[in-house]
């Protein structure tokens, strides 16, 4: 009788193994792109080497759907759940609607979505933000040991709370590499003027600052071009842009949306995936990170780099916690751990837009 | 046409009737060909591929579902293309037109809330007339200044891109990272049918515009006084039609079934006015219409085709490696072979400037020659 069971059993578990084992083994992935598409040395590109890493360490299968229009993202997204992935990823903030509507229609079916906002957006859905204010806090201490001047720029696109968590986290940065240091916050008041960013930096590299961070999606290639022109540096943001202008930027603050795309694949290869879930990508997750390649070899010292590594240390330990903009509070005269004393900004506010 | 026929009886009627059909079929057999050769060095199965891309397109219901949808916006921009084209103005501006109408919709949409039998109705003739009035710039340079048309609207598709981009982001911006309008109520919505597909109530008001302009070309004396203008405007003039008025509302008529295009896509498919978001829909029924020989019936024909193409796209993409950017090729292949035609006419009719009698149903608009500037 005995016997009997555990030859069942062991049939099932053959069984089990068999069938259920290599369908996880491999997981098979759709991509689906933002409508920018493939070759934009952003996002996209980046999610593919995501993709990349997922086939030579898991021996993931995976497609990529190009959407030529925002309109294209629910049909693409329906047409391809149900059609036997282990999980479908999205790479774009106007992709969150059309997910929702999908993954509501398709409970079976398993949807990643990097890099959005803080609410969860389904059962069978994972998402992830990027804790972009620790990569800010990482360039920030990389331009304040950098400068030779002793004064730092910040060119935002627009005045908003989301642009602001850059600032205070490049600002926090800035002012543990160098207390004196000064860092000039600027606003362009808009993401798709390059002209403006390039007015806006100059007058940041007229009052003596050597290194501005652009944080203004299409605007920041007129900080990296000022930069050009005047011979200072630029620090990129969102993807590597280096390669826009090597020898200018001094280093890109990249949101790793690589990542965050391979270990949502992991997670359906692991079997650990649970929707309703969104993840954190700070320094600890790799999921930010200072952009060091080619086009900025040398631009920053091996001290500094050596200096920035024992930095990650102590943030991964919780020695240090860079202050998040969303929880601090106006008038607040210190922030983060260890405490440094808030920017003007916050300290004479008498109210933060949340 | 290329070629002349002459002769009678039953088999000539039939020939003569499907003639207009022999060469936008033989451009899409070429690009079919270069495009399979195009496959064959890629490293795939042209065979399977050409499966796919049928079977993805129409076969089954959401796939058939988002033919439609990529179909609809080809529809208007088509017809508005073949409207312009076949009255001898080379409106290839419907770009521009199709995104000032969007943004025209989009604004109604969101800022004047109303009950829906008023609401939707107006957002949709907003679209009509910021398309209109984008297209009333060239026609009025046009026949008051003698400014060709063809350059005035190639030139106003970035500025209108630009001009929309800036109330899109600054004026009117929704808050947000995205560059768009707020959303439209809900009383401007065109309704969508299901989850696969945005496809909405647009595509019958599309199809309407087709029929409606096929019967206004075929039995009305205006629809004929636009092919004499397409002809010849000399001759229209000496006929006794008013060429300049009628030149202004061809141009009109054509922005604002543009304008159309762009209206469908923010109350039916985004639901909001987006910065830049047309993939070309405006210079696809630039191809469309030539395939169509700017016939409106035609238009429905050829939009259904890069609509299928289109389509067929996306599985395409899930089931092999390939790219987007094969069903664009084809797409130009088709327009290429179509336009060397266009030139061929050309160059025949400057070599031989007396050309061989012809019967007179062998006149087809596709003849018609750029109104002399």
């Amino acid at each position: 009788m005995s016997g009997n069971f555990l030859k069942t059993g062991l049939v099932v578990l053959s069984l089990l193994t068999t069938v259920v084992v290599p369908a996880f083994a491999a997981p098979k992935v759709a991509m689906i792109t933002s409508e920018s598409g493939l070759g934009d040395k952003s996002f996209n590109d980046m999610m593919v080497e995501g993709m990349e890493r997922a086939k030579t360490e898991l021996g993931a299968d995976y497609v990529v759907i190009q959407p030529r229009a925002i309109s294209e993202f629910q049909s693409a997204l329906a047409r391809a759940a149900g059609q036997g992935f282990d999980i479908i990823i999205g790479s774009s903030f106007d992709m969150i609607e059309p997910m929702k509507a999908v993954a509501a229609a398709f409970p079976d079916q398993k949807f990643g979505l990097v890099d959005v906002g803080p609410e969860p957006l389904g059962p069978n859905v994972v998402s992830t933000v990027t804790k972009d204010w620790e990569g800010s806090f990482l360039v920030g201490y990389i331009a304040a040991k950098t400068t030779k001047t002793g004064t730092i720029g910040f060119v935002g696109g627009k005045d908003i709370p989301i642009i602001h968590r850059f600032f205070i986290g490049y600002y926090y940065g800035a002012m543990m590499a160098n207390p004196d240091i000064k860092v000039i916050e600027t606003y362009t008041g808009s993401f798709t003027d390059p002209a403006g960013g390039k007015e806006f930096t100059l007058s940041n590299i007229n009052q003596g600052a050597d290194i501005n961070f652009a944080v203004a999606g299409p605007t920041s290639v007129g900080v990296i071009e000022a930069a050009k022109s005047t011979g200072t540096f630029a620090i990129g943001v969102d993807s590597n842009q280096n390669y826009l202008a090597p020898g200018s930027v001094l280093t890109s603050m990249v949101k790793r949306v690589d990542t965050q795309a391979f270990d949502m694949i992991k997670s359906v290869s692991d079997n650990t995936f649970a929707g309703n879930q969104v993840k954190m990508y700070g320094l600890a997750e790799d999921g930010v990170s200072a952009a060091m390649d080619d086009n900025n070899k040398g631009l920053i010292s091996d001290a500094v780099l050596a200096e920035v590594d024992t930095l990650k240390a102590k943030l991964l330990s919780g020695e240090i916690v860079v202050p998040n903009y969303f929880e601090l509070k106006a008038g607040q005269a210190e922030m983060g751990t260890p405490p440094i004393a808030t920017p003007p900004s916050i300290a004479t506010a008498t109210t933060l837009a949340q | 046409m290329s070629f002349e026929t002459t002769g009678s009886g039953p088999g000539m009627a039939v020939l003569n009737f499907c003639r207009p059909a022999v060469q936008p079929i033989v451009a899409v057999l070429i690009a079919t060909i270069v495009g399979g050769l195009l496959v064959l060095a890629l490293g795939e199965n042209p065979i399977e591929v050409y499966g796919l891309l049928i079977s993805g397109s129409l076969v089954g219901v959401p796939n058939l579902l988002v033919t439609l949808q990529m179909m609809t916006p080809l529809l208007f921009t088509g017809l508005a293309v073949a409207i312009s084209f076949r009255a001898g103005l080379w409106n290839i501006g419907a770009e521009g037109q199709m995104l000032v109408g969007a943004l025209f919709a989009g604004v109604v949409g969101y800022a004047f809330p109303m009950p829906w039998f008023l609401h939707l109705p107006l957002a949709i003739l907003a679209g009509f007339v910021g398309g209109g009035l984008w297209s009333a710039i060239p026609a009025l340079l046009r026949v008051y200044l003698g400014v060709n048309e063809l350059v005035v609207c190639l030139m106003l598709n970035p500025i209108a891109l630009l001009l929309t981009g800036f109330f899109a982001t600054h004026v009117f911006k929704a808050p947000g990272p995205t560059n768009k309008l707020p959303d439209i109520a809900p009383s401007a919505a065109l309704p969508t049918f299901s989850v696969y597909s945005q496809v909405n109530a647009g595509i019958f008001i599309a199809l309407a515009c087709c029929i409606i302009f096929a019967i206004i070309n075929v039995r009305t004396v205006r629809g004929f006084e636009w092919k004499i203008m397409g002809l010849s405007p000399r001759f229209a003039y000496y006929g006794g039609i008013n060429v300049p008025r009628r030149a202004i509302w061809v141009m009109i008529l054509s922005g604002g079934i543009a304008g159309l295009a762009g209206a469908e896509q923010v109350l039916g498919q985004y639901g909001a006015f987006y910065d830049n978001f047309s993939p070309g829909y405006g210079f696809d029924g630039i191809a469309v219409a030539m395939l169509a020989n700017f016939n409106p019936i035609g238009v429905i024909v050829a939009a259904f085709l890069f609509g299928a193409l289109n389509g067929g796209s996306g599985v395409l993409q899930m089931m092999t490696g390939l790219s987007k950017y094969l069903v664009q090729v084809l797409q130009f292949i088709t327009v290429l072979v179509l336009a060397a035609q266009f030139s061929w006419d050309w160059l025949i009719l400057r070599l031989f400037p007396e050309p061989p009698p012809k019967s007179p149903d062998a006149v087809e608009p596709v003849n018609a020659t750029p109104t002399e500037a």
